[in-house]
């Protein structure tokens, strides 16, 4: 496989900073949706009716899943590229400007312009919800998998965190893809408008 | 813009300097593990909700391990009851309906913790059929088959005969629906659904057990719940 060329500049439609940071969030995103595929046909009855195979759906679920996960959790080390380290403290680190930006998005739901490089504000709160629910899913889904060494009452939660952290989490990407779909065609207007300005990011 | 986001109040209010991804992060396990311990209490109460178990009307996550739900024709549909027994029984859905109906209150208990609670089923004691078919004495389990031609289940037969253990044609006061194993499945009380076996087509008491569809992919041969 060749090795993906790493640049300082932003990349791709959905503006990572790093071809190979963008290419562990896409097949993160991959993984992600056909876990969320593979549980249309074990929890929608109708679909389940239709599709059957609950086995076949179940290990895909579970290994997708997992995958997901651990692609998810690469992002943030070295193999996604340089400035992990950074990264991680992009995600972690707050201050009163974020709690000002998060502040003005509640009351208008735009997003405000935030003065510095990487993910703002409200990226890196959901992306703490986003690996907090894919850490519960998983765990939870682990207890589901191999519910034979676990007692009922821990499946029976398992079960109810799995279904809750499943709608939260769904909720949490649609909203993501929302906001990137619109920064998408907000970029491709802006570079109509003015193609050497929206070069520059701005 | 800039200048706005660095107001020197910016620390107060709800999302004050207190790290929120942070919060945000360690709440929602907190939450999930809480969650997971409180669960069987107020599992009862969630029963039937899209929370509590499928995204359905009724509770019930629909499971079928072949391509889709099996069809049957009513006219040539027959249950079977056969093997180590004197008087093989071959009874069409006239002769089943014919029969007078018993009736369970029960609590459907899938193995992998959701529940459907307060059903009614309503069939046949599967005690009724073997008294009628007579097993032998060497007969220690029944095992059972589904006409999807891939799901199979067995029990001991000392469970067969008890109480809860029943040949069931509705529920709730319906005829069974296809995704619930329509016209006739098993349904054993106390025991995790996977050995209430669906679109059930053949009985057969047998010295030994067979191994089930569910138990062959590791699921425990006893499917006693507690």
């Amino acid at each position: 496989m060749p090795r993906l060329a790493e640049g300082p500049h932003e990349s791709g439609w959905f503006r990572l900073p790093g071809r190979r940071l963008a290419l562990f969030h896409h097949l993160t995103a991959a993984f992600f949706f056909l876990c969320l595929a593979t549980s249309l046909p074990m929890f929608v009855p109708v679909v389940a009716a239709w599709a059957g195979h609950r086995e076949l759906y179940r290990e895909t679920h579970v290994i997708t899943g997992l995958l997901a996960l651990v692609v998810g959790a690469a992002s943030l080390t070295r193999l996604a590229g340089p400035g992990a380290r950074e990264r991680r403290a992009a995600i972690t680190a707050w201050t009163g400007t974020d709690a000002a930006w998060m502040r003005q998005w509640r009351r208008s739901l735009a997003r405000p312009a935030f003065p510095q490089p990487g993910p703002n504000p409200g990226q890196r709160v959901a992306a703490s919800a986003m690996a907090a629910s894919m850490v519960a899913l998983a765990a939870s889904g682990l207890v589901l998998r191999f519910f034979s060494v676990f007692p009922l009452w821990m499946r029976t939660g398992a079960s109810l965190v799995h279904n809750l952290f499943f709608y939260l989490l769904t909720a949490i990407v649609l909203v993501h893809i929302a906001y990137a779909l619109i920064t998408f065609v907000q970029s491709a207007r802006a570079t109509e408008a003015d193609p050497q300005q929206a070069e520059q990011g701005l | 813009m800039v200048q706005h986001l660095r107001r020197p109040d910016d620390a107060a209010g709800e999302f004050g300097t207190k790290n929120m991804p942070r919060r945000v992060f360690l709440g929602l396990l907190g939450g999930a593990a809480a969650l997971g311990v409180i669960a069987p209490g107020i599992q009862a109460k969630l029963a039937g909700s899209v929370v509590g178990g499928a995204v359905g009307l009724d509770g019930y996550q629909i499971y079928t391990v072949t391509g889709g739900i099996p069809t049957f024709d009513p006219a040539t549909y027959r249950l079977r009851v056969d093997g180590m027994v004197r008087r093989p029984l071959s009874l069409g859905l006239h002769q089943l309906g014919a029969l007078r109906p018993d009736t369970l209150h029960a609590t459907f208990q899938c193995v992998t913790g959701w529940q459907v609670p307060n059903q009614v089923f309503e069939g046949v004691n599967l005690s009724r059929l073997l008294a009628e078919a007579s097993p032998l004495s060497g007969a220690r389990y029944l095992n059972f088959y589904s006409f999807d031609g891939t799901y199979t289940e067995s029990l001991p037969i000392r469970v067969a005969l008890g109480p809860g253990a029943m040949v069931v044609t509705h529920l709730d006061g319906k005829p069974l629906s296809a995704n619930h194993g329509a016209p006739v499945r098993l349904f054993v009380d106390h025991y995790y659904g996977y050995k209430s076996i669906k679109w059930l087509s053949r009985i057969e008491a047998s010295s030994q057990p067979i191994t089930g569809y569910w138990e062959h992919y590791g699921y425990p041969e006893n499917a006693k719940i507690g």
